[in-house]
């Protein structure tokens, strides 16, 4: 098992840095000068300019750029913005409002999504299953901005339960209605994952033989059945996670959260490439750490892939 | 065995949680005193790269935390001395400053001329790579401290600034300029104390300055929140009404203007005019600030250096075949007035109808580009994908349709746009923007002078009008002096290097406890009575 993780830790190193270098070319290649930027339509000064080029190598070639800022990430610096804060802090900065927002968003679709998918599967072709799809076909039809701004307008400013924008309040205040935009849109996606894998499970084979072999009704579903049906669940769950915590920019921007994914978007508008490759690399770290703890709760569900 | 594991992962999800709450929770705090007794402004803005002004000059913040030599006074409108006793010259080239006696920073330490000049050789030196760099540009000593070719400067202090004993200082500048007393008044020309130079970081994170409003909190990405300051010795009509300013911190305007809906924010500037109307209807009327003076021009720059468009029939044919009145009235709702002159009607300079070509005439711009031989090219217009679409979608038609040639749209983001503006790499028109940093004919008509700001997008040249320029601005004498600016935008209009389109209408939002300002056309927060 320690082995198994050791080495997977160690595949991580390849695929970082080959999307760091993919995400670094990209923002490289894209049209716009990031000092132009800095200013809009009165432009600096020639020789600002050319003191700012140098300060940052953004004269070097693009090989050079990427290996001093690849070797600076080693060290742990990851640069400097154009206005001379670390990139480290700004994206640690945000990095608590995402959080907080992507694992409110997480639990609450868990339990929403669980209980409706196994409820669902359970009670196959009866009107709660039937309750249930509808359900579950709204969330997943109506775009999520539409969903949030109605949630904003009419909890945030009609009724004021919360505010509709900013995260002054902390959480949960703050968070609870964005995340449940959130939570219910992708619950509906796991709640049909589930029932459908639960209704296979049940009709497998050895569900049969438990139950010739006298085992209750309650051990046939949650010791056999649920803990089989939950194996494509789990994936899920992990990687949808890590979707949550980069994915979560529209619901940001509307709610005013001062997450990662609205500092993203302004710095590729802005050609802020330091901070565009900090963060992906960031996101792909999660994607893999996830990926990897997915992989491990697996021994733990289904004793065959234990390693 | 197998109910620990169940319970393995449920611990997991639940410690989870707990990382979550506890991460947020350093952020939450901070919600401040709105219920509280003491009158309290709130206004928009977005996370901000800086807070100190030599770093960002266009802050609201900073305009708060700092006192100019040199500001408009809210009451008189009129640029008046604040820091300073007196700002005086004879030839508007060698300026003497005297400064207020007695002033202090926030903590007490005493405003002396060192502290504004350390403050302008550290924004002037170009390896600092600080925002307000550029105001220096016309220092003597600036090009010392700003070798073109990137390299190390030799020099550590502009050579133009002198100080003579604590309270005064002159200041040479490279050739003579009487906006220098407007200049005076911008953010990158606030004082520092000596403790800023000490530890650079902390200075960054809590800006210790001589405003009406000083520093008590930033919390990043949430709000910055300033309170006004016992100490000040200027006149009213240099600060604004509120105890207290909180600028809340929004990622974009949409949220901020749901937060206003919902009651928890005063002040929202620069209000598109797709907002103003919904504000209208759900704000009600009173809640809309409209800004008196138009201190911005939208044209059609024509580079000089883009062959296929250097028929000055051509562009004249151009600018009639627009219809401004008509685009003013129903795309932009008539949060626009149709431009007619290289300068905006708030100017000195400005002469009704300067621009002929600007008068809407299709059937004479036929005839004109008929009898020059007709235009069988394409018309291309790049553009800020972002922000002037609409509008120039709808420019772009009418040239199509009422002169019958061919119009390309280029439309792109903002930063590709200003690197081939700027790289003179533009492959026709372009759509451009221009507002002023402080009030001046020359803030505008240097877009047309050799090497002057904002130069490179027309490129145009024209030793006629260059010295004219430079002479307006070596002439003391305010009426001489607009004479000479108006001679001057006679000529560029001729030559139509941009075509003059519309003056958009500036707009704020203020709540029902804030009564906005604006000083010569700029809505400034920190100016903002408190009317609860």
């Amino acid at each position: 098992m320690l082995g198994y993780t050791v080495r997977r830790i160690l595949q991580m190193i390849p695929v970082l840095l080959g999307a760091t270098f993919i995400i670094y070319a990209l923002t490289f290649l894209m049209p716009g000068d990031p000092i132009s930027a800095l200013t809009g339509e009165r432009p600096l000064p020639e020789a600002t300019v050319a003191q700012i080029r140098q300060a940052y190598h953004l004269d070097d070639p693009f090989i050079i750029q990427y290996g001093n800022y690849i070797l600076g990430v080693f060290r742990g610096d990851f640069g400097i913005d154009f206005f001379g804060r670390p990139v480290l802090d700004l994206i640690l900065e945000r990095l608590p409002a995402t959080f907080a927002l992507a694992m409110t968003a997480w639990v609450l679709k868990l339990f929403v999504g669980l209980i409706i998918g196994v409820y669902g599967g359970l009670r196959r072709g009866q009107a709660g299953d039937h309750f249930a799809l509808v359900f579950t076909v709204l969330f997943m039809g109506v775009p999520g901005f539409v969903i949030a701004l109605g949630a904003q307008t009419y909890f945030g400013v009609h009724l004021g339960w919360v505010d509709p924008a900013g995260i002054r309040a902390g959480w949960p205040m703050a968070f609870i209605l964005p995340a449940l935009v959130m939570a219910l849109e992708a619950a509906a996606g796991l709640a049909r994952l589930t029932r459908t894998s639960l209704v296979d499970v049940l009709r497998a084979e050895y569900l049969r033989t438990a139950k010739a072999k006298g085992l209750s009704p309650k051990r046939i579903i949650w010791g056999h059945a649920l803990r089989n049906a939950m194996i494509p669940v789990v994936t899920y769950l992990g990687l949808s996670l890590a979707g949550m915590l980069g994915g979560a920019v529209i619901i940001e921007a509307i709610f005013n959260i001062p997450g990662i994914g609205g500092l993203m978007v302004s710095s590729i508008n802005n050609k802020e490439g330091t901070i565009v490759v900090g963060i992906a690399t960031l996101l792909v770290l999660v994607y893999l750490v996830f990926n990897l703890l997915v992989d491990l709760t697996y021994g733990l569900i289904d004793p065959r892939v234990r390693i | 065995m197998k109910q620990s594991r169940k319970l393995a992962l449920v611990a997991g999800a639940a410690s989870l949680m707990l990382a979550a709450t506890a991460c947020s929770g350093s952020g939450s705090q901070a919600a401040s005193g709105n219920g509280s007794d003491i009158a309290t402004l709130s206004f928009m803005t977005s996370e901000p790269k800086s807070i100190v002004p030599q770093k960002d000059p266009g802050s609201q913040i900073g305009m708060a935390l700092c006192a100019n030599l040199m500001e408009v006074n809210v009451e008189s409108q009129e640029l008046e001395p604040l820091a300073a006793k007196s700002v005086s010259s004879d030839d508007a080239k060698v300026w003497d400053i005297e400064l207020q006696d007695g002033w202090t920073f926030h903590d007490g330490t005493p405003v002396t001329a060192n502290s504004f000049a350390d403050a302008w050789n550290a924004t002037a030196t170009g390896a600092n790579a600080w925002q307000g760099n550029g105001t220096f540009v016309s220092f003597a000593g600036y090009d010392e401290l700003n070798p073109l070719d990137g390299s190390t400067a030799k020099a550590t202090e502009l050579s133009g600034v002198k100080v003579v004993d604590d309270t005064h200082l002159t200041v040479t500048l490279k050739a003579p300029n009487r906006d220098f007393p407007a200049i005076l008044s911008t953010n990158p020309t606030c004082p520092m104390p000596e403790s800023a130079f000490d530890d650079e970081a902390a200075y960054d994170e809590a800006p210790v300055s001589n405003g009406p409003y000083k520093f008590v909190s930033w919390d990043h990405n949430q709000q910055v929140v300033m309170e006004k300051w016992d100490g000040f010795k200027g006149a009213a009509g240099f600060s604004g009404g509120a105890q207290q300013l909180v600028g809340k911190i929004y990622t974009s305007i949409d949220p901020a203007y749901t937060d206003m809906t919902a009651g928890n924010l005063d002040m929202i500037r620069n209000v598109p005019a797709t907002m103003v109307d919904k504000a209208k209807s759900q704000l009600g009327e009173e809640s809309l600030f409209e800004v008196k003076i138009g201190s911005k021009q939208q044209t059609l720059q024509i580079p000089a250096y883009v062959d296929e468009l250097s028929s000055k029939a051509l562009r004249d044919a151009v600018s009639m075949s627009i219809d401004r009145e008509a685009i003013a009235t129903s795309l932009l709702k008539g949060h626009a007035q149709p431009s007619d002159s290289l300068v905006p009607p708030a100017l000195d300079s400005y002469v009704e109808g300067s621009c002929d070509a600007c008068t809407f005439d299709p059937e004479k711009a036929k005839k004109i580009l008929a009898d020059d031989g007709g235009f069988d090219g394409t018309l291309v217009i790049e553009s800020n994908s972002a922000s002037d679409q609409q509008l120039v979608q709808a420019i772009a038609k009418q040239i199509q349709d009422n002169l019958g040639i061919s119009v390309q749209m280029k439309p792109m983001l903002g930063t590709e746009l200003s690197e081939r503006r700027n790289s003179q790499k533009l492959e026709g028109a372009a759509f451009g923007l221009w507002g002023w940093s402080y009030k001046s004919s020359d803030q505008y008509l240097s877009q047309y002078e050799t090497g002057g700001d904002g130069n490179l997008a027309t490129a145009y040249s024209n030793p006629k009008v260059d010295k004219l320029l430079q002479a307006a601005r070596a002439e003391m004498d305010d009426a001489k002096s607009a004479e000479l600016f108006k001679q001057a935008e006679a000529i560029i209009i001729k030559d139509l290097p941009a075509i003059p389109l519309f003056i958009p209408t500036d707009y704020g939002l203020q709540s029902k406890c804030a009564v906005l300002n604006d000083v010569q056309g700029d809505l400034q927060y920190y100016r903002a009575g408190y009317g609860c």
